[in-house]
């Protein structure tokens, strides 16, 4: 089976796809995706099944080569990415050659990249799912140097349907400056005090270096219940919520996150703004925004009507050929700097042309 | 609060709880499981998974097809249906061998300084009973067990260490349970078993299920 082989594994990379629902009543992580936006783009571009695993890079700082000729695609954080040297594009489909070099460079803004292969990453399932879970190693390993991520044998594209992504669609936010997170109040807030609730809301916390696929420490005022006491009964948590343990710095569990917890929770972040948050690398800056249940779903439907609206097909220069005399189908370029070519659906190589 | 007349509230904008009391007893919990039970039978299409805790449940939804407000409706009703308090526990006593103390209970002689005993007398108190599990969660298998001597109760650790080894067994408030797999975990950890409690390859990786008695033993 052909197969990416790591030569730089950078922060902490790991596959993932949409995680495993239903069992959390066995104390099942849901694991997946941190940025499912972003994602859920990488197989979108590909035209990949909904659930096909892609590699999830945090940090940056990833290099691979690919061992036989495939189709793939960067999404997720901005970053000089190169394909043998050559600057490639985010949300762009690329064809890469047996020995072809991918390298994740310096992040620019964000902090998880994602790269989709045409028919998913091929790793073992564990109940229904690829998502490695990172605190512990029963389902399946991080990538480390020399792991080798399979991907499935194609010779052409069988779905035609690749796209590309506008680019002005993002959910990065700018570095250095305050980013807004909106929350609700979770099951526990009436257990802080007044002025813990409104230190909650006036301050700026930073995200701290303890920060991995479970949970994300924050850096800011202590934050008090009105007992000073942080031990509950241990109830349900799930991945957005922000609990505060006995040192009063608040954790916000990410998609890793434990199953039941037994520290209060002050409050739960959107989902919508949580691929925003996930996006932001250690030292950044966060404001927390109270909104309620019914404006939190509403801004959950536009959302995704929105990335509907942005998502859309490439098509660039029609390119005509003579050959044996006759003229051949016409086809579509993808990007400025792209190395694919769409011949009456199907996906091509450009070098493939100069053949001709 | 009465079976009726939960208290529901929303902890995110794609999950509801449903909670039943504040307190932890075998009342309150035979509560939780009877709801369980009826949501699970419904089977409902825009339910993503449904979670029974000590005194709540906790309720998935996709918010693209129901609103925080059609699910505490839906969630109202049900608990009007639902007259009859009946789970079929799995009441099997499941023995549980326990090393106490040195390097696989770092924690044995903290629990011990702070409850005033010894840590023979610890030991006693934590094998001397049958503990009753009222929930899996916080990691794939780890049971939350009801029944601990009140002799034994203590707090959490300041701050939660990165990585508790697979086996361990500790105790929170008035809390006891057992680390399945190596996780980060904030409990005080007084022993380790050598039991192997969570395996894919079983058609239930759990080897604990809700209802079970655990019985610890020195070992």
């Amino acid at each position: 089976m052909p197969y990416l082989r790591v030569t730089s594994p950078g922060l902490f990379s790991s596959v993932q796809d949409n995680g495993r629902d239903g069992m959390k009543s066995i104390g099942i992580s849901s694991g997946g995706a941190l940025d499912t936006q972003s994602y859920s783009m990488s197989n979108y571009i590909l035209g990949n099944s909904k659930n096909d695993a892609s590699i999830e890079i945090i940090g940056g700082g990833f290099d691979a080569i690919f061992s036989e000729p495939t189709f793939f695609c960067v999404t997720g954080a901005h970053a000089k990415n190169y394909l043998d040297k050559k600057l490639i594009l985010s949300n762009t489909p690329y064809y890469a050659s047996s020995g072809s070099k991918i390298n994740i460079g310096i992040l620019e803004d964000g902090w998880i990249c994602y790269i989709g292969i045409i028919g998913g990453v091929q790793s073992k399932k564990y109940l229904g799912s690829r998502s490695v879970y990172i605190n512990s190693e029963i389902f399946g390993e991080r990538i480390d140097k020399n792991t080798k991520i399979n991907y499935m044998e194609k010779k052409y594209s069988p779905k035609p349907k690749i796209y590309r992504i506008k680019n002005e669609y993002t959910n990065l936010s700018i570095s250095n400056e305050v980013t807004s997170i909106r929350v609700l109040e979770s099951t526990e807030y009436n257990k802080f005090t007044e002025k813990s609730k409104k230190l909650f809301f006036s301050s700026i916390f930073t995200i701290s270096d303890q920060y991995n696929r479970q949970g994300m420490r924050l850096n800011g005022p202590e934050i008090n219940t009105k007992k000073d006491n942080h031990d509950i009964i241990s109830n349900y948590v799930n991945k957005g919520s922000i609990q505060v343990p006995g040192d009063k710095m608040p954790i916000v569990l990410l998609s890793d996150s434990q199953t039941t917890g037994g520290y209060p929770k002050i409050a739960n972040v959107i989902s919508v703004d949580f691929t925003k948050l996930v996006q932001l690398r250690p030292g950044s800056k966060i404001r927390f925004v109270l909104t309620d249940i019914v404006e939190a779903q509403k801004i959950f439907r536009k959302n995704n009507k929105y990335i509907e609206h942005n998502i859309y097909e490439k098509k660039l220069e029609k390119i005509s050929l003579k050959v044996n005399g006759s003229d051949i189908s016409f086809g579509y370029l993808f990007g400025d700097n792209a190395n694919l070519i769409d011949i009456d659906g199907r996906l091509l190589p450009l070098d493939f042309i100069k053949e001709l | 609060m009465n079976i009726n007349k939960p208290k529901i509230s929303h902890l995110g904008d794609s999950s509801i709880v449903v909670r039943f009391s504040d307190k932890i007893n075998s009342e309150d919990n035979d509560k939780v499981y009877s709801f369980y039970k009826l949501i699970k039978e419904k089977n409902y299409s825009f339910v993503n998974d449904v979670i029974p805790t000590y005194n709540s449940v906790a309720i998935e939804y996709l918010q693209s097809e129901k609103t925080f407000f059609e699910i505490k409706e839906l969630v109202k009703s049900l608990t009007d249906e639902l007259s009859e308090i009946k789970f079929d526990y799995e009441k099997k006593i499941i023995d549980i061998p326990v090393k106490y103390g040195g390097k696989y209970g770092p924690d044995i002689n903290f629990v011990a300084d702070y409850c005033k005993i010894s840590r023979e007398k610890l030991i006693e108190l934590h094998t001397g009973v049958d503990y009753r599990v009222y929930m899996i969660g916080f990691s794939p298998g780890f049971p939350y067990l009801g029944g601990m001597n009140y002799k034994l109760v203590c707090p959490r650790v300041k701050k939660p260490r990165i990585n508790v080894p697979a086996g361990s067994v500790g105790i929170a408030e008035q809390q006891t349970g057992i680390y399945p797999i190596d996780s980060p975990g904030g409990w005080q950890i007084i022993g380790k078993t050598f039991l192997n409690l969570f395996d894919l390859s079983n058609k239930n990786p759990s080897y604990i299920s809700p209802g079970n008695i655990i019985r610890f033993r020195e070992d």
